[in-house]
């Protein structure tokens, strides 16, 4: 199955623990990428099917399919 | 052969006045009205109960002090009232004096007493206010769909005409940046964007740090977009080819590159550049990027957790509204994301001439999706990777870093940060003849 990006924000109540949250969430079959303690969110990958346990994680608040953006060309004249 | 304008009410007074106190000096301000207009035993609403003083000392001539207002509230005659007004002059221990005015409860249909007298007098029919009321919201509603929208959005916008200027882009004139007595001095300004051209003979000698969020590429902008946002957030104050084009000009850039150089980036990197902002104590975090949204779409639960925490932090976070709107064809698209995020102050685009711009998109869905501000975004002027230097372009991506540097403004004269700096670039801003789907409470405002 393919991998999907996510991004993972960490409760309140957990965000001094988010190292063991990270833990759990390896566990529950995410590929981290990324820890930021200072905004208490955790980027990653998931196989699609296993989000909604890495959801079920104690500690987190939300995950959510990363979204992407794109600029119009820089010769647009809006921009 | 012309007639007379109707005469615009006057408001009534009472024949008191409101003297407001230094409040760094109250008792000092009682002494000098018993000195200067023999104003005598005053009483003082903290010796009240609740500091509510009795409804018999309100109505009653002896003088009145509302302590924790540093307001006094006294009888004066001419000669008294004079005396006071060069004591105003004079002294630091009064600030103003003006008459007290009488004040009438809306529930009451806001009219004088006498005209509703008058109009009880002269209809006999028993007409109730609710029932006023009722007339009034049918006949607005009933303009209203006799009015295309466009008109009544035009209303005072067609009567503004282009100012120019060649010293300062238009938007450092409507801002009124031109004119403030601030620079950003002290204030980190991260601008998460395509990076900034690091050998702009502009920035030589700035404050600077960059870094890149990009894989495989540097924080050079080889795009163009970092580059003429940057400019207008942070711009110098004499650029050596006129118009100056940017804002809050001592304050230290913070570049971070979170779209590559062909404009394409994710929320893992954005939301890592916003963590490093953070980490920086970066008190302004400019963000000239979104996704479209769909009507009806809530906003991500993730960013609004990072933009609280941002904000308790000291961190601003300030993004455009998006460019997918068509209001030449009546297509206004809702709020990008993440700019839609309550927390998450959203930027609209106006022209020269005070109008939305045809692009802008506007508060659509509920749940945060507001327009929170507006800022100059039509044809603005800025910085561009040399060797072309200089760009004129326009999008909600050039009104943003506006408000950005203007914040920047706001967070160097009062130390503001956060929360408390995001109700400051609101109260501050000037309020249009738009609708506040389209343009938040108004146009961005400098601190002078």
């Amino acid at each position: 199955m393919a991998k999907v990006k996510i991004t993972v924000s960490i409760a309140e109540n957990h965000l001094n623990q988010i190292l063991d949250v990270t833990q759990d969430l390896r566990s529950a079959g995410m590929e981290v990428e990324h820890v930021m303690d200072g905004i208490g969110v955790v980027t990653g990958a998931a196989d699609a099917d296993q989000i909604s346990a890495i959801a079920q994680v104690p500690g987190v608040s939300s995950v959510e399919r990363e979204q992407s953006f794109q600029l119009p060309s820089p010769d647009s004249p809006i921009q | 052969m012309s007639t007379m304008p109707p005469a615009i009410p006057q408001p009534e007074t009472t024949g008191r006045y409101l003297v407001l106190l230094n409040d760094e000096a109250i008792d000092s301000g009682i002494q000098t009205l018993s000195d200067r207009a023999g104003v005598h035993d005053f009483a003082h609403t903290a010796d009240f109960s609740d500091s509510a003083p009795s409804p018999e000392v309100l109505v009653s001539e002896q003088p009145l002090v509302f302590d924790e207002l540093g307001v006094a509230v006294v009888d004066l005659d001419p000669n008294q009232l004079q005396s006071v007004n060069m004591a105003v002059a004079s002294t630091t221990s009064l600030m103003t004096v003006e008459p007290e005015r009488v004040v009438y409860a809306l529930s009451d249909g806001g009219m004088q007493p006498d005209k509703r007298e008058a109009l009880e007098e002269g209809v006999t029919l028993n007409i109730s206010v609710g029932y006023l009321k009722g007339y009034r919201d049918a006949i607005n509603n009933l303009v209203d769909h006799l009015i295309p929208a466009a008109d009544l959005a035009a209303g005072e916008a067609a009567e503004v005409a282009q100012i120019s200027d060649p010293g300062f882009t238009w938007g450092l004139l409507r801002t009124r940046t031109n004119t403030s007595s601030r620079s950003g001095l002290g204030i980190r300004v991260a601008v998460l964007d395509t990076g900034f051209d690091l050998k702009h003979p502009d920035f030589l000698g700035r404050m600077m740090i960059s870094k890149s969020f990009i894989e495989g590429e540097t924080a050079q902008d080889g795009n163009g977009h970092g580059t003429h946002c940057i400019g207008t957030a942070c711009g110098p104050q004499n650029p050596s080819v006129l118009p100056r084009y940017g804002v809050a000009y001592n304050a230290e850039i913070y570049a971070g590159k979170v779209l590559s150089d062909a404009g394409s980036g994710a929320d893992g990197g954005i939301l890592a550049g916003i963590n490093w902002a953070i980490a920086n104590e970066c008190a302004v975090i400019s963000m000239s990027l979104g996704a479209p949204t769909a009507p009806g779409q809530s906003y991500s639960k993730v960013y609004e957790q990072v933009a609280q925490r941002a904000l308790q932090r000291g961190s601003l976070i300030i993004a455009a509204a998006g460019n997918d709107s068509n209001r030449s064809f009546g297509q206004i698209a809702p709020v990008s994301h993440p700019a839609n995020c309550p927390s998450i102050m959203a930027v609209a685009a106006i022209d020269n001439r005070l109008r939305v711009a045809p692009f802008s998109n506007g508060g659509i869905n509920s749940e945060g999706g507001q327009v929170d501000i507006a800022a100059p975004g039509v044809d603005v002027y800025s910085a561009w990777p040399m060797p072309t230097r200089y760009n004129t372009i326009s999008g909600t991506s050039m009104a943003t870093p506006h408000v950005s540097g203007i914040a920047a403004l706001y967070a160097e004269a009062t130390g503001a940060r956060g929360q408390v700096l995001w109700s400051q670039l609101i109260r501050n801003s000037r309020r249009l003849w738009l609708r506040s789907r389209d343009v938040g409470v108004g146009l961005v405002q400098a601190i002078q």
